[in-house]
């Protein structure tokens, strides 16, 4: 935002083909810089062309690899997509799903899973979300996966994106969504009638309750079906499965469950009347009749954080689209898995009573478990057992004392699970029959393995020498590889320590040169002149932080950079300065660049 | 004290079990444990030399290892650790186990009875009435996962103590993964307010 003075505001400027900064309103010249974006060149101290500006992180901050990576699943997925046609026009649900898919790459679920499971689960979690009507059968299907391998990386999927704690509520599969496009396979064109009749029919399954715990494939098949069928048009039961992935059986039974419903016996146009009835009744939105526990709750459940709790704890709109999912919660019969488990407790209650009629007191008070009335024997059996398991009850710790003896266990019991010899024998032969496959593969790798150590023993006796040598040449080799820079140092450290003061001087030269490394610039022969020569003059200060180093060792090193008969002319240098500072400095940058060698300047050990 | 295999109290005057005002109880209906015999085992040997055992070395590298009373499975590894199933209580598979190594002991292998750890615990469960899967999921999102296209049960993972519920419209349920008998009891008390609030209404 810029100042205008014209227009006495402040104003987003305009900047035209990179020229100057105009007023968005009047136009005049705010700014007059020339931007260039082409590249640019400077040059730097030592008259090199460089490209002047910095480089910066982007904003984007994807590399290379990633992007190629999300680029590929993106792909992949429309691919699915055009499969399984589920979106002819737009690319909104695989939008979602590449969203679902960088999230899920961020957080490294794709790590350890193939990718086009994780493609998969995002595709889906896409149509679930924007409603579309794709079973995780079709996703599997076209996959070829089982697809109860698809569902588990589905659940791990929603974890990962933490749809669970942000309430997001995974709106449940309503099964009506499946109606239109099921009948559009079966039933190409005219099906209007159709989908309403079974859309009533599917309202009124829910209604009974017999949607919980089911596949909504399953319901919507039945409900096909029926309605097809009440229409007049020819359908058998395998065009329904082939269409929905249920087999027959299920198929059955939901018409079964269906028929002993209360809309079961109605005709299609009763059936049709009373839908209708209730779908006007209900718009008069009636608050449902819920208990007092509810009327405690002030927040609501769902995502809508900001409305009042109409029902259920949910807002209205939730409300409305739980029940339009579910079918509600009051009225209807039971379901079909609760008619069969209540019929069975009834069986197994009649039988009970009965028992107990028969059997009188004395086992209704003894023994607690009328169940066990079968079963006399082991009950006595157990009831001992228990008693003796109580007394001992203190836990393992108390236990252990007879742990190694087990004195408790019966012995005789034990012994009952044991062979007899005769009966080793036999089961030896049995088993060795049952499994000799296995027993042949073993001996076989047994064999091949005593067969290579053989061969290796042998080679070891033929030829001692040439091994010998070859070991020497691999220990060399392993020890030049397997050193590290520290392992030389100290080994060197040690060597010193071990060594001692240097004897004489040449020694001490000799030994700095080597840990300095510049043993091949130098010439020994002048080295070993020089100390033939009387003392030399004083050295000049150090600026070096080095606590005890030789005179001669700094000329030596001098030396060491050039030729040997430079010893004297430096000389004279060092006899020069030791009254003047001015050239010092020169022969600091040397000093420096002699010692620039090795980067830490240690002298350990002398 | 209280003998844990029961259904319901004792009692004659309800015989109703689908009564919502009687509290019912879980059965326990499997103990998983683990144990250590310190030393390692020659499964050939012992499956030749015992009555109730099987080893398939190329289908699974254990032996298989059955006894009547109580009426449990052992998995018998070479490296001496032995895992025993189908117990009805803790101290069941404790006898068990113990039993286990009685046999082996007699086979000749020198073992000590380390590290006895119950793994799990299954137990079961009805509460009578039906209930709304439904409804359920839509309210306590958090825990549970309710996907009818995978299962037709709903999965409640209670935070503590540490378990899995599975619930079925039926009105049967199975709590599993529990270390202890109390940790199922403890998690059905905290489940059967919630289940019964979300039962169907008639």
């Amino acid at each position: 935002m810029v100042y205008c003075n014209n227009c006495s505001r402040n104003v987003t400027g305009e900047r035209v083909y990179d020229g100057p900064l105009c007023c968005t309103f009047c136009g005049k010249v705010l700014e007059e810089y020339n931007f260039a974006s082409e590249p640019q060149f400077v040059k730097d101290s030592a008259g090199l062309s460089k490209l002047s500006g910095n480089f910066v992180k982007s904003v984007q901050d994807i590399s290379d690899s990633r992007r190629r990576t999300l680029d590929k699943a993106f792909d992949d997925m429309r691919c699915m997509k055009d499969a399984l046609s589920i979106d002819d026009y737009s690319d909104d649900v695989v939008e979602t799903a590449r969203r679902f898919y960088e999230i899920a790459l961020e957080r490294n679920f794709t790590r350890g899973r193939r990718s086009e499971l994780v493609q998969a689960a995002c595709l889906y979690l896409a149509c679930r979300q924007k409603k579309k009507p794709f079973l995780l059968i079709d996703f599997s299907s076209y996959l070829n996966i089982n697809v109860y391998e698809l569902g588990s990386v589905y659940l791990q999927l929603c974890y990962v994106l933490y749809l669970a704690e942000t309430r997001d509520l995974q709106k449940l599969i309503d099964p009506s969504i499946f109606i239109h496009k099921f009948t559009n396979v079966l039933i190409p064109e005219g099906n209007d009638e159709v989908v309403k009749t079974a859309r009533d029919i599917l309202a009124s399954m829910k209604r009974d309750w017999m949607q919980t715990g089911r596949k909504p494939s399953g319901l919507c098949g039945a409900a096909l079906y029926i309605s097809a069928l009440s229409h007049g048009l020819k359908c058998s039961k395998s065009d329904i499965i082939r269409i929905v992935h249920i087999c027959e059986a299920t198929l059955t039974k939901r018409l079964v469950e269906f028929e002993n419903t209360d809309s079961g016996s109605l005709t299609i146009e009763e059936l049709t009347e009373k839908e209708k009835e209730l779908r006007t009744s209900s718009l008069t939105k009636k608050r449902p009749n819920t208990g007092s526990k509810e009327a405690s709750i002030h927040e609501v459940l769902c995502k809508h954080m900001e409305k009042k709790p109409f029902a259920y704890g949910l807002c209205e709109e939730c409300y409305e689209e739980f029940m339009k999912v579910s079918g509600g919660l009051d009225g209807g019969s039971d379901p079909p898995a609760f008619q069969r488990a209540e019929k069975e407790r009834i069986a197994k209650l009649s039988i009970e009573e009965n028992a107990k009629s028969v059997s009188g007191s004395p086992f209704a008070s003894g023994s607690e478990k009328p169940e066990n009335i079968g079963v006399s024997e082991g009950a006595t059996n157990q009831a001992a057992m228990d008693e003796r398991d109580n007394d001992k009850l203190p836990g393992v710790d108390g236990s252990d004392d007879e742990s190694d003896n087990f004195s408790d266990i019966d012995d005789f019991e034990v012994d009952g699970y044991l062979h007899n010899e005769e009966e080793k024998h036999y089961k030896k032969i049995i088993w060795e029959e049952m499994n000799r496959e296995y027993l042949e593969e073993q001996a076989a790798k047994e064999a091949a393995a005593a067969a290579a150590k053989e061969a290796s023993m042998a080679n070891y006796d033929k030829c001692p020498e040439d091994l010998q040598a070859a070991q020497e040449l691999a220990a060399a080799a392993a020890e030049v590889v397997a050193k590290s820079r520290k392992e030389r140092q100290q080994k060197r450290a040690a060597e010193a320590k071990k060594a001692g003061p240097a004897q004489t001087a040449a020694e001490a030269t000799r030994r700095m040169l080597d840990r300095k490394r510049l043993s091949s610039k130098i010439n020994y022969d002048a080295l070993e002149k020089l100390f033939d020569e009387p003392v030399a003059p004083e050295k000049p200060k150090k600026q070096r932080n080095e606590s005890h180093s030789d005179e001669k060792e700094e000329k030596v090193s001098k030396m060491g950079k050039e030729e040997g008969d430079l010893v004297d002319k430096y000389d004279d240098d060092n006899d020069e300065e030791g009254d003047e500072g001015g050239t010092f400095d020169n022969n600091l940058d040397f000093e420096n660049e002699v010692y620039d060698y090795e980067d830490d300047y240690e002298y350990d050990g002398f | 004290m209280a003998d844990t295999d029961q259904v319901m109290e004792p009692s004659i005057d309800n015989p109703f079990i689908s009564s919502p005002a009687l509290h019912p109880r879980p059965t326990l209906q499997n103990v998983v444990s683990t144990v250590n015999f310190g030393c390692t085992l020659d499964l050939k040997a012992i499956v030749r030399h015992a009555r109730n055992t099987e080893y398939n070395p190329k289908r699974f590298a254990a032996a298989m290892m059955r006894i009547r009373e109580p009426k449990t499975t052992a998995l018998i590894f070479s490296s001496g650790k032995i895992v025993c199933t189908g117990a009805k209580t803790e101290k069941q598979s404790l006898t068990a186990a113990r039993k286990y190594a009685r046999i082996i002991q007699k086979l000749g292998f020198d073992i000590t009875f380390n590290d006895f750890k119950i793994q799990n615990i299954v137990a079961s469960c009805d509460v009578g009435c039906p209930l709304s899967l439904v409804r359920m999921s839509t309210f306590h999102g958090e825990f549970l996962v309710y996907e009818p296209e995978l299962f037709p049960g709903l999965i409640y993972r209670m935070k503590k103590p540490k378990v899995a519920i599975l619930v079925f419209p039926s009105g049967k349920i199975v709590i599993a993964g529990a270390q202890k008998t109390d940790e199922i009891f403890e998690a059905f008390k905290n489940i059967y307010p919630v289940l019964m609030s979300f039962r169907k209404t008639k």
